[in-house]
């Protein structure tokens, strides 16, 4: 399936929404080693920085 | 024209070796000094044409090209998509080009979801095969990564003569490309609906 360009951002939790608009919860990476949240919004329309704001 | 009208100079009534001078307005012999100059150029004419032709046997002969050349865009061969199973790109003959020695293939990771198990993660393999679609030897694989962002992803590398490298996620092959080979995406780990890796594989030939 392919997908709209997506820019990604992390945080420590789903409860914790990066800063700017724009942001969908995509779901959870976890590892032996970290565990954290993992949102995307399309980068056609905020650009593709994936820098929190 | 008087060289037209002088007569020529003669000697027992048979023309000898002479040249029309215009500031004299008359035919005078060549000497010994008009030979010996002649010969001279002459001795200069054949060493250049000596050095020309050892130039061009040897390959020291130097030439000048003209023209631009054109930047090569990686060609993509996995579209971007979420892929949370194995995907496999095959690469016929048919699409390599004749004079590629060489090749980059790099996985291009976007973002990662999925919950990964020690061990567990993305990985770029390439295969080759000695006929058709069958036969496979493993050339190169990464190791699993679970990384997203920088460090990301993976590159194969394949071409003759470099220096073999297996950091595990830049890994050089020093061989030559087979016109027949497929570059393999796998994963592991629990993806819940939605999730797994946001990548792209692509190909980059070499010459």
């Amino acid at each position: 399936m392919v997908i709209l360009n997506y820019c990604y951002a992390e945080t420590p939790n789903k409860e914790t929404i990066p800063a700017g608009d724009g942001w969908e919860f995509w779901g959870m990476r976890n590892t032996p080693d970290e565990s954290v949240a993992v949102w995307r919004r399309d980068a056609d329309i905020y650009g593709e920085s994936e820098e929190q704001e | 024209m008087s060289w037209e009208t002088k007569p020529l100079l003669l000697k027992n009534g048979l023309p000898i070796p002479q040249q029309f001078d215009p500031a004299l307005d008359e035919w005078v012999e060549y000497t010994n000094e008009d030979i010996k100059a002649l010969r001279s150029e002459l001795a200069l004419v054949k060493t250049e044409l000596q050095t020309i032709k050892a130039n061009q046997l040897s390959g020291d002969q130097k030439v000048t090209l003209s023209g631009t050349i054109e930047p090569q865009d990686n060609i993509v061969i996995g579209a971007r998509a979420v892929r949370d199973s194995f995907e496999s790109f095959f690469v016929p003959p048919s699409t390599v080009p004749a004079l590629a020695r060489g090749v980059i293939i790099t996985l291009v990771v976007y973002g990662v979801t999925g919950t990964f198990a020690s061990g567990e993660g993305y990985q770029l393999e390439l295969l080759e095969h000695a006929f058709g679609s069958t036969q496979a030897k493993k050339l190169a694989s990464t190791l699993p990564s679970t990384v997203s962002g920088n460090q990301s992803g993976g590159i194969i590398k394949v071409y003759p003569g470099i220096e073999k490298i297996d950091n595990h996620k830049y890994v050089d092959v020093p061989t030559i490309i087979n016109n027949n080979f497929r570059v393999i995406f796998s994963v592991t780990g629990t993806f819940q609906a939605g999730e797994g890796i946001d990548c792209e594989v692509q190909l980059r030939w070499l010459y």
